[in-house]
């Protein structure tokens, strides 16, 4: 039989970084896929980034993952989102060719001598001792010594439109069911999501009709090892459905499985299917639509629907633009089995299965974006499993990787989890300028950083020392009289005074625009992040205090019974952690606490 | 266990010292911008010594002589820097002092958490802890069952109302920044809500009647019939009463309920320069006690010839009321109450004048309306309408909205102290059902 330290199962967007970091970690690594053709698809829209999700692109390049840079690859056109909300929440969205992303991302896998990529099933798990050592496929099997989960949506999946369903994973391909069977037989609970697709467009668009959207001029890039975005965009088009677009879909809401009775799990509230925004919102009359370049094709943003396709097709001519477009590939439904992420310790190792991990879509999230991050993660801490080392657990402080994982092992899921900015406590802290200063340290350590990214990291981290080291000095006389003697970090707060203007007056080092935006935060929003800070410092302690995760949560006086059903289930490794398990107030936290320094102080007289 | 708390250690009114204890990394800090010594400062004063200074507020306003003594850790009863503030003034001192210490950077101490943090610092044994922490919670659930019943549901209420207003603003700000493409938000206004949470915040003063009393001090010159007074508006003979001017030394502090009115009312020793160092200590002591009154009776003689209005320039007019006693003897010769221990004349409408001073603490008690009793709560409507104000200030000034967001959602987190919901569970809930994201 094959043998391999790492195995990682799916190489979607979730298990090509899982794959990648473990190669690159020096493991010997295998991934399977279901088919070659499912290799890092965009199965829905051809789109990366966003508030939050951007973000998330960035912190995965920071930490050595292949995301950004493919996406830099693909990029058609490229547009910074919230310039006016402040500067941590501006975040880069880009338009992709998914040829091309994916192309990119072959090469990857391709380039690393470590990496074998093997198109087969996976129908069960091979356990030894309770501890998962590989898998069977329909080929065989395989030993690992480490397997990750990264099936993504293929889990029992089956697609629903109108009023048929047949089984089959997104985009045409087969569905995994043996192995959704299996993971429940070994011990997991797995729960059923629901999420849909828009309808693909061609034929002829009026462009007259609708607003033209283009790129930013000059682009911006996902990865800190590239300068430049695209040299050639794509604009995409704004257009809305019609009084005429409702009236279709109330008259045939009988025909929508989501209404029918034919769906029941539940679909992602963020985005929503076009029959749900009818039906939620009556008042609302019209819905906008965004109309994106993808292939040869359009994809149409805001009209996920799961109607027959000859009504989606009805819709599609009632929006302006659209009237003589054609339906080259109708929008459906999906329904899959994902696996309760509460079930995995905060390094995503399943706490009931040592020796798998799991990420992505099977963990109950969505999105591209989400799934990278933790394939990243969940490859990374597999790798440093085989070696013997303890595992990477980013804190909440430290990006909005670590916030999107506590959320999902410690809270759980109740619809497709989707990360925000605003599940960020220390939000401002997470910029797109910041996230190598955060994280590729992380990645250095981890031997993750090739020696470019190691120098630019470097690079950026100078120049911005040495630009806050001369906010210190103060304003001469001659530049402003009346502020002379005020330090210049001081001075900088005035709305009307830039980090280029200083610059101009040759008062601090000259920099680029994403470094100067970076030096000017720091001095002008000094009283936030001073408070965010001391609220992180404050936090800190407690994550940093363990709790012993075989503790007998009946033994912790004090404590309410809804705190202690879900302490139990959760089984926290922090006290940190345990504060935000569901139902567990700060009367409980302290509870928590005098048990466990207790417990700590008859330890100490039993050992004597 | 990295804030710093304060709390009134000693029983709330009884005594005529009450102790307020800070605990944490910046007690001695915190109780520094409080407390001035006449020479030195707190923070170099030496530990384990008692020191007499002035709490004072922050303009500097003096509210009580005080003792303090700062104990530095690991030597204290927490094992963290503590400090000791023993305020001369009894309960109405001790609350003033705890409400400087917390506008100053303390936070209210919960019920215990001295004793929670001596154990966590390895101070007491877990059974010394709960058998501490036993009493401390059966007392607070005993003193917070009389003001609390009518008044708790009521406050919920009226906080949950505000903090669902904010969380209204919370979410249009979230909705902004994270689907910048899926809705249009018009800028938010926080006006409205920000005139009701400051009138809450006034609450305050009557909850803090409610909570310790509303103490009315009487003050007079000697023999002005400061001690009739006192026996007849308790309805009982407490104090001496002789002919002999100075008969009373020391102050008596009863307290009383008046139609849900709790009073702590306290009798002085007369007003007057005296060589006579017991008197004078009295006299001392009396001024301290008219310092730190919500209400002071500034008494008469109406039958002295002539009365001695002095008295009256003495005292600060807008806390005091004129009392003009034995007018059963004379009728008074100014502005202000006549009334006659001797005849009782007069007693009842002293009482209603009494209750009319007290900041409508009695409307407050019986109408069910909300207010904020417990200082906890006040700090937390407090530090809401801080962060409410700035952000406000932030909205006007064009602050970008990731900032403003961030004092509304403290202001959403710190209201839910009160209410006990959290932001982390209501924000985005809020935002589904406001908003039709998903473009």
């Amino acid at each position: 039989m094959r043998e391999c330290d790492v195995l990682v199962i799916g190489l979607g967007h979730a298990g090509c970084e899982a794959a990648l970091a473990a190669a690159r970690m020096g493991r010997h690594t295998v991934g399977l896929t279901l088919s070659s053709e499912a290799i890092a698809q965009l199965s829905c829209n051809p789109s990366l980034g966003g508030p939050a999700k951007g973000h998330l692109v960035r912190e995965v390049d920071a930490l050595g993952g292949e995301m950004g840079l493919a996406a830099d690859a693909a990029a058609i056109q490229v547009r910074t989102l919230n310039t006016g909300k402040g500067h941590a929440v501006r975040a880069l969205r880009a338009q992709l060719d998914r040829r091309g992303y994916r192309s990119h991302m072959l090469r990857a896998l391709d380039a690393e001598p470590l990496l074998e990529v093997l198109e087969t099933e996976v129908t069960g798990l091979r356990l030894t001792g309770g501890r998962v050592t590989g898998v069977r496929t329909t080929t065989g099997g395989v030993c690992a010594r480490a397997v990750v989960l990264a099936t993504g949506t293929y889990l029992h999946a089956s697609l629903v439109r109108g009023g048929e369903r047949w089984t089959g994973g997104p985009q045409g391909q087969r569905a995994a069911c043996d192995l959704s069977e299996a993971l429940r037989a070994a011990g997991l609970t797995l729960g059923r999501f629901k999420t849909g697709t828009p309808p693909r467009l061609a034929g002829e668009l009026d462009y007259s009709r609708m607003r033209r959207q283009d790129g930013d001029d000059p682009p911006g890039t996902f990865s800190f090892l590239n300068d430049r975005g695209p040299d050639v965009q794509q604009p995409c088009w704004l257009t809305h459905t019609t009084e005429e677009s409702l009236r279709l879909v109330r008259e045939n809401l009988h025909r929508s499985p989501l209404y029918s009775g034919m769906i029941k799990s539940v679909g992602p509230r963020y985005c929503p299917s076009f029959e749900d925004k009818v039906v939620h919102y009556p008042d609302r009359l019209r819905h906008p639509i965004f109309v994106e370049p993808d292939g040869e094709v359009f994809y149409v943003q805001g009209l996920s629907t799961s109607l027959p396709a000859a009504v989606q097709e009805a819709v599609v001519r009632t929006i302006p633009g659209l009237e003589r477009a054609e339906l080259v590939a109708p929008g459906y439904a999906i329904e899959y089995d994902y696996s309760d992420p509460t079930q995995l310790w905060p390094w995503l190792e399943a706490k009931a299965l040592p020796g798998l991990w799991a990420a992505g879509q099977v963990n109950g999230s969505s999105g591209y974006e989400e799934a990278a991050g933790q394939g990243l993660l969940a490859g990374i801490n597999a790798a440093l499993s085989v070696r013997g080392d303890a595992p990477l657990v980013l804190g909440r402080d430290e990006g909005y990787l670590g916030v999107m994982v506590d959320d999902l092992v410690t809270r759980g899921v109740h619809e497709p989890y989707r990360l925000l900015t605003s599940r960020a406590e220390y939000r401002l802290a997470f910029r797109h300028g910041n996230a190598d200063q955060r994280l590729t340290p992380h990645a250095v350590r981890l031997g993750l950083a090739r020696a470019d990214r190691v120098r630019r990291w470097e690079a950026r981290r100078t120049c911005l020392e040495e630009a806050l080291a001369t906010l210190e000095r103060t304003v001469p006389a001659a530049v402003d009289p009346d502020a002379a003697g005020t330090p210049l970090r001081v001075y900088l707060r005035r709305p009307e005074v830039t980090y280029q203007s200083l610059a101009a007056a040759n008062l601090v080092p000259p920099l680029g625009p994403a470094e100067a935006a970076e030096v000017e935060l720091a001095a002008k929003y000094a009283g936030y992040l001073s408070r965010q800070q001391a609220q992180a410092d404050r936090q800190r302690r407690l994550e940093h205090l363990p709790v012993p995760v075989e503790l007998d949560y009946g033994g912790v006086r004090g404590l309410s019974n809804e705190a202690r059903v879900n302490l139990r289930r959760v089984r926290p490794v922090t006290v940190g952690q345990a504060g935000r398990v569901a139902g567990v107030t700060p009367a409980d936290v302290a509870g928590l606490m005098v048990h466990l320094e207790a417990r700590r102080r008859q330890g100490v007289q039993t050992e004597r | 266990m990295t804030d710093t708390i304060a709390a009134v250690a000693t029983a709330p009114g009884v005594g005529g010292i009450a102790i307020v204890r800070v605990s944490g990394p910046q007690a001695v800090e915190v109780a520094d911008r409080v407390v001035g010594l006449p020479k030195g400062r707190l923070t170099r004063a030496a530990p384990w010594r008692l020191r007499l200074g002035w709490a004072e507020d922050e303009g500097g306003c003096r509210l009580d002589q005080v003792l303090a003594v700062v104990m530095r850790g690991p030597r204290s009863y927490t094992r963290e820097d503590m400090v000791e503030v023993h305020c001369h003034g009894g309960a109405a001192a001790a609350g003033a002092v705890l409400a400087q210490l917390v506008a100053a950077g303390a936070r209210p101490a919960e019920p215990g958490e001295f004793t929670r943090r001596a154990f966590l610092n390895g101070r007491l044994d877990l059974a010394q802890a709960e058998a501490i922490l036993g009493l401390v919670n059966a007392r607070a659930e005993g003193g917070l069952r009389v003001a609390a019943g009518q008044l708790a549901g009521a406050l919920s209420a009226e906080v949950r109302r505000l903090r669902g207003g904010l969380l209204q603003v919370a979410a249009s700000l979230a909705v902004a920044i994270d689907f910048p493409e899926d809705v249009e938000v018009e800028p938010p206004t926080l006006a409205a809500i920000r005139t009701e949470l400051a009138a809450l915040v006034e609450t305050g003063r009557a909850g803090q009647i409610i909570r310790q009393g509303f103490s009315v001090v009487i003050a007079g010159r000697p023999n002005a019939g400061k001690s009739s007074l006192f026996n007849a508006l308790l309805g009982a003979d407490r104090a001496i009463v002789t002919e002999h001017a100075g008969t009373t030394r020391d102050f008596i502090t009863e307290a009383v309920d008046w139609d849900g009115l709790p009073v702590t009312l306290t009798d002085t020793a007369g007003l007057r320069e005296t060589a006579e160092p017991v008197e004078a200590l009295g006299v001392k002591r009396a001024r301290q006690a008219v310092d730190a009154a919500d209400l002071i009776l500034g008494v008469v003689d109406a039958a002295g010839d002539p009365p001695d209005t002095g008295i009256l320039q003495e005292l600060e007019p807008e806390r005091t009321l004129s009392v003009w006693t034995k007018t059963d003897l004379r009728a008074p010769a100014g502005p202000g109450l006549a009334v006659s221990a001797l005849t009782g004349e007069g007693i009842p409408e002293l009482r209603r004048a009494i209750a009319a001073h007290s900041g409508g603490a009695v409307a407050m008690a019986g109408s069910g309306g909300p207010c904020l009793v417990s200082l906890r709560h006040q700090g937390a409507a407090a530090r809401a309408l801080a962060a409410v104000d700035r952000a406000e200030g932030g909205l006007r000034s064009g602050l970008p909205w990731e900032l403003v967001a961030l004092d509304v959602n403290e202001a959403v987190e710190t209201l839910g102290e009160v209410t006990g919901e959290s932001l982390r569970d209501d924000l985005l809930e809020q935002v589904f059902s406001q908003f039709c994201v998903g473009k």
